[in-house]
């Protein structure tokens, strides 16, 4: 009878174990939520979207320069690690049989452990330095190696779960290779590639450090790729630091839309994720 | 009833061998298949019989470490021989595999016209021609005409094998192989397929695996006996199930092997 | 090979039919010896043909329930049909030694070949009311058998017909007796394949039918 107690108090103190585990987890997440909103709200306004910064000591003026230059960067980024990061994913998973590919698979692990200061040091000395300039451009170059190792695994993983079986079938039918790859199996993947994009974007669109050494910021608006390029995280890195009040308060302002359009697209994401999962077991 | 034995000549395997890495799967298999006629192959598992089927249309080698040896005549021609293109092989010998595999987001149309769509026909007509036919011919057509465009995916186990038969048959090979192609399928989807693989033999020269032995019984024409990589016995299938002239033979269809 | 019990029933009609005239021809005037004996050679003919068929169809399509009965009972009736031609045979062999119609003769083989022609219409028809039919009027032609044994035997006796012509007789009413016998098999056989019941040896169709 008494070890019947004692074993039922054993699993109670497991459980309450593992809520206060997953408690602690829960509770900065909110608590980080909570704070920025109750910081930022103050400054959120129309403004904040459509207007850029006002000079030191006026109150008021947004970060639409910031805004428009991080979904520009990310962009670019995008653009160049997407093709790359896919194209790669698809040789790990098709031609996995070669050497080259081990050697691929270590240094994508390899890459996605870089702390992304190393990485943005790493672009500043290989494009800032030559061009004699820092650039949007450069910028993109040290998100896209953020990216790839992400876009890379996704594609190798996702393109991994479409059964042997269905590469037979197209093969069975008298298909080239590259068209069995191209035609039926990256196209049935296309909704699960693109989750793993936005994952990657996503990631790389809350990274600081690379684009202090790269697009390094400014306060006016540009598209110009080979100039300096404001993006919100630096926005709110350099106003955070500042001594304004108002530039503080816009700091967790922007720091709250950053997190917004993050947290958007990862749940979107994971939506149309859910929802292939749902639509076909394959 | 006339003399199948008779019927032309069109696939023959001549002391065929393949290998997997060093494990040798098929030792030497020397047989021919005749024109319009339902080839079973029976034996029990692991006897490489699956190997076998899938080096007549060279799909064995897409396995690391798979190898072959010997030589598939198809019409009289090597399809083993360098000069001849792979794709041109599998395009002339499809294949239906043991579980219904149809593509991913694809719709049941697109699935049945893939084929000749990445073969470079686009007119539109031509494939929507095509593909009734071959939902006709795979007795799928009345099931699906109202959902063309819904998901290959969506259907059931029964349905969509029959839909990677019409797949394949689109293609138009004069030899069609399967592979188990019912042993996923409850009695009567396996029933309906095996009443269309009757249909089609009237075009096609069919190479059948089969676990199930009755099966063999029931549709084939030939009927082919392996053990450990060697073909103990060939021959018609009522010769082989009621008299076989081999004693392993014999034991295999009477439920005594192993 | 694409044999169903449909072939295997078309086979048995044809011969069927071929019992039937050879039948029919045994006792009349018109049919020769050899008419009888192309008949019988069909008959073999379909005997082997048919056999050979079942066997298959059991090897190769596995039957069960009603195709596996259909095809037991294919084999039976062939059996049976076969030995009515083995019959036919016979009667003729006496027949051509009497060399003239005997009336008692005549109306007992009319009573046989409907009990034939019944047994197989039950088998075409899948009717067994019919087959219950057939299996009842057994018993009356046994009973008119045993009246022309009678007599006949009673007739030679008395020296009113010579011994080989009475004997002749009496192997004729014998011989129709046994394909009445036959006709009772099918028709227990088709029984058999309807129902699924086996109804032989069962004291309750020993009697004849109660009207």
């Amino acid at each position: 009878m008494n070890y019947r107690i004692y074993r039922k108090f054993k699993n109670f103190m497991f459980l309450v174990l593992t809520l206060v585990s997953a408690l602690a987890v829960l509770i900065p997440l909110f608590m980080i939520i909570q704070f920025v909103l109750v910081q930022g709200a103050s400054s959120l306004s129309l403004d904040f979207f459509t207007q850029l910064p006002k000079p030191v000591g006026e109150v008021g003026g947004g970060m639409k320069h910031a805004i428009l230059g991080t979904i520009y960067i990310v962009l670019l980024g995008a653009a160049i690690a997407i093709p790359i990061g896919v194209t790669c994913g698809i040789y790990l998973s098709e031609f996995s049989k070669s050497k080259l590919s081990k050697t691929l698979k270590m240094t994508v692990d390899l890459m996605s452990g870089i702390p992304s200061i190393v990485i943005g040091i790493f672009a500043y000395l290989v494009v800032v330095v030559p061009l004699k300039s820092f650039s949007a451009f450069a910028g993109a170059i040290a998100l896209s190696i953020i990216m790839l190792p992400i876009i890379i695994k996704t594609s190798e993983e996702i393109l991994k779960l479409v059964p042997n079986h269905i590469r037979e079938a197209g093969l069975a039918l008298g298909l080239p290779r590259w068209k069995v790859i191209l035609f039926i199996i990256l196209k049935g993947s296309v909704s699960n590639l693109l989750t793993g994009m936005i994952l990657a974007i996503s990631r790389a669109a809350g990274e600081t450090a690379p684009l202090l050494f790269t697009a390094f910021g400014n306060m006016y608006l540009s598209y110009n790729m080979n100039e300096p390029m404001a993006s919100l995280p630096v926005q709110i890195y350099t106003y955070a630091i500042s001594p304004y009040k108002d530039w503080q308060r816009q700091a967790w302002a922007g720091a709250f839309v950053l997190m917004v359009l993050i947290l958007t697209m990862n749940l979107f994401a994971r939506f149309i994720l859910t929802k292939i999962k749902d639509k076909k077991g394959i | 009833m006339p003399n199948l034995n008779d019927a032309k000549v069109i696939l023959e395997a001549k002391k065929l061998e393949a290998w997997f890495g060093d494990f040798h799967a098929v030792k030497g298999i020397t047989v021919d298949y005749r024109e319009k006629t339902i080839n079973a192959i029976i034996g029990p598992s692991g006897c490489g019989k699956s190997t076998y089927l899938r080096c007549l249309n060279r799909i064995h080698e897409e396995i690391e470490g798979a190898r072959t040896a010997g030589e598939v005549l198809l019409e009289g021609k090597n399809i083993y021989d360098k000069k001849v293109d792979v794709v041109d092989v599998r395009r002339r010998i499809g294949m239906v595999f043991q579980k219904p595999n149809p593509f991913p987001s694809m719709s049941i149309l697109d699935n049945v016209v893939i084929g000749l769509r990445l073969q470079g026909i686009s007119k539109r007509s031509t494939l929507l021609e095509t593909a009734e036919v071959c939902l006709r011919k795979a007795a799928l057509w009345d099931e699906v005409k109202d959902k063309l465009n819904s998901l290959g995916t969506s259907l059931s186990g029964g349905q969509q094998q029959r839909l990677c038969i019409a797949r394949a048959l689109a293609v138009n090979p004069p030899v069609l192989l399967m592979d188990e192609p019912t042993s996923a399928l409850d009695p009567i989807a396996t029933a309906k397929i095996e009443e269309l693989m009757n249909e089609i033999k009237k075009e096609y020269t069919v190479i059948i695996v089969t676990h199930n032995m009755q099966q063999a019984a029931r549709i084939s024409d030939f009927t082919s006996f392996f053990v450990y990589g060697n073909m103990i016995e060939h021959g018609l299938s009522a010769d082989i199930f009621t008299n076989p002239k081999e004693k392993q033979t014999e034991d295999y269809i009477s439920g005594r092997f192993g | 090979m694409d044999i169903c019990t449909r072939d295997l029933r078309e086979h048995v009609l044809k011969m069927a039919s071929l019992v039937e005239a050879s039948l029919s021809g045994s006792l009349s005037m018109d049919k020769t010896m050899e008419d009888i004996f192309v008949l019988e050679k069909k008959i073999n003919e379909f005997h082997i043909l048919i056999d050979d068929a079942c066997f298959k169809y059991m090897a190769l399509k596995s039957p069960t329930a009603k195709d596996l009965r259909t095809a037991i009972a294919v084999m039976k009736i062939n059996a049976d049909l076969e030995r009515m031609g083995d019959q036919a045979i016979k009667i003729k062999r006496h027949q051509v030694t009497i060399g003239r119609d005997i009336l008692q003769l005549k109306n007992l083989a009319l009573e046989v070949n409907l009990m034939v022609k019944n047994a197989l219409d039950s088998f075409v028809r899948s009717n067994t009311k019919l087959a219950t039919d057939v299996i009842h009027h057994d018993q009356e032609i046994n009973a008119i058998n045993r009246d022309i044994v009678r007599d006949y035997i009673n007739q030679i006796k008395n020296n009113v017909i010579s011994f080989d012509e009475g004997y002749s007789i009496i192997k004729i009413s014998k011989n129709l007796e046994r394909i009445g016998d036959h006709a009772k098999n099918i028709a227990e056989d088709v029984i058999f394949l309807e129902s699924g019941s086996d109804i032989r040896h069962n004291p309750e169709y020993k009697t004849p039918k109660k009207d």
